[in-house]
């Protein structure tokens, strides 16, 4: 079975682990635990009948993508770039983050991903779509469009060239 | 009238014909058996050949080195990973036996001055440190994991217990290594081991990949070494190839492979 590493990054308290274990193992947390270093965790994913195994790396928060170890980024194949959707000071640098990330990993598969859906207006959120354009926003409180993020990635390394982006 | 004048000059045109070609026909005939004659070819062609491939011996570095250089230089480029996997391994064994023979050396010499100075401690029998802890607590290898430097994905593994998911394991242990690298700014230094009671996880680190073995029981000195070695015996054998993409047989090769060499010789012995 073909295994590829997803890196889950982004600033602190943003909800990389919650999203996390919301694919893995399908649960949420109220409670804030902040994350030290690094967790590593599988899932594998069947896609059109095809088996994929993602190796999830869940990064500690930084306030600047620059701070996270750039040994945790090698042989990613794939960055989910979270942002709070309800603090705007977590994608204020969202640009020059994935400018970097880019610039350590050429051509990886970039998601930016508005997180903490529940927790703010319609409004708020087409602002927030015109301002950072994501390609998705989620909730890993109710699990929305969590499992459909996770799912695309892993459609997107087994076949590179079939879906648009 | 008419057709016996056409067959008179038939006549006249292919006795002009003998009269003027006749050397020319004689030649074609003498070229047609050359060219025929595999010994009359061979006789010919073999001289122009010999002088070509002379020339070509004398010349050859003027107008095809930097061709040539330049083929050599794309082939090491693309193939630069697998050129530096099966070199590593090489160099480390040739390294570690200097060393080892060094090592060695100074210990006999130790050895040599100790007798000279205490002459009567040759009654007493004494046992070396790694001697004893041997006889404390044998160690076992119970794991063992190839994993890629860069992505800690898995690239093999064999084990003689249950453990968590490998695949885990292998992200986790690249996870720490990279952070202990990181955050002691030792660019130069990689991470060896790591040690918890009476286990540890023997690292050792190649080009793109390294071999973790996890070790039960105490682990003395000449054992790492013989573990070192046989690491790189293994890897100089078995992973001297590209191994950034392998194939979905090689895990299963690996893992088969592994298990002969880390693990069985382990279980034979005696608890």
């Amino acid at each position: 079975m073909i295994s590829k590493k997803v890196v889950i990054t982004g600033h602190f308290g943003v909800g990389k682990t919650s999203l996390f274990n919301r694919f893995i193992t399908n649960t949420f947390n109220e409670k804030y635990l902040t994350t030290i270093g690094v967790r590593v965790d599988k899932k594998s994913v069947i896609v059109n009948g095809e088996e994929i195994s993602l190796i999830i790396w869940d990064l500690a928060g930084e306030v600047s993508q620059e701070k996270v170890p750039r040994s945790y980024f090698l042989g990613a194949s794939a960055i989910i770039y979270v942002f709070d959707l309800s603090r705007p000071a977590t994608f204020s640098r969202l640009e020059d983050d994935l400018v970097y990330i880019n610039s350590v990993l050429p051509n990886v598969l970039i998601r930016k991903v508005g997180n903490k859906k529940d927790l703010v207006s319609d409004q708020t959120l087409k602002d927030i779509r015109a301002q950072t354009q994501p390609h998705f926003f989620t909730s890993a409180r109710t699990g929305e469009n969590v499992e459909e993020l996770f799912e695309g990635i892993a459609r997107k390394l087994l076949r590179p060239f079939s879906n648009p982006e | 009238m008419g057709t016996t004048g056409s067959t008179q000059d038939k006549i006249l045109l292919e006795r002009l014909r003998d009269a003027l070609l006749s050397k020319d026909r004689q030649s074609v005939a003498e070229v047609k058996h050359i060219v025929e004659s595999k010994e009359e070819l061979s006789k010919r062609i073999n001289p122009i050949i010999t002088a070509h491939m002379k020339e070509l011996e004398e010349n050859f570095p003027a107008p095809y080195i930097e061709v040539v250089q330049k083929i050599v230089d794309q082939r090491m480029r693309q193939k630069q990973d697998e050129l530096i996997n099966i070199l590593y391994p090489r160099l480390g064994l040739l390294i570690r036996k200097y060393i080892n023979n060094e090592f060695r050396l100074l210990r006999e010499r130790l050895d040599q001055v100790l007798k000279e100075s205490y002459s009567y401690l040759r009654f007493w029998k004494r046992k070396t440190a790694d001697e004893i802890i041997i006889d404390l607590r044998p160690s076992i290898v119970e794991e063992v994991y190839i994993i890629s430097h860069e992505s800690g994905l898995l690239l093999g593994s064999a084990s003689s217990t249950e453990t968590a998911d490998k695949d885990m394991i292998a992200g986790m242990l690249t996870a720490i290594k990279a952070f202990v690298e990181d955050a002691f700014k030792r660019t130069d230094e990689e991470l060896r081991g790591i040690q918890y009671g009476n286990y540890e996880i023997m690292v050792h680190n190649f080009f793109n990949y390294y071999i973790a073995l996890a070790i039960a029981g105490t682990i003395s000195e000449q054992e790492r070494d013989e573990l070192a070695e046989k690491i790189l015996a293994f890897a100089a054998r078995e992973l001297n190839h590209d191994l950034q993409q392998p194939e979905p047989a090689f895990y299963a090769h690996m893992q088969k492979e592994l298990d002969a060499y880390f693990i069985k010789p382990y279980k034979a012995l005696p608890q």
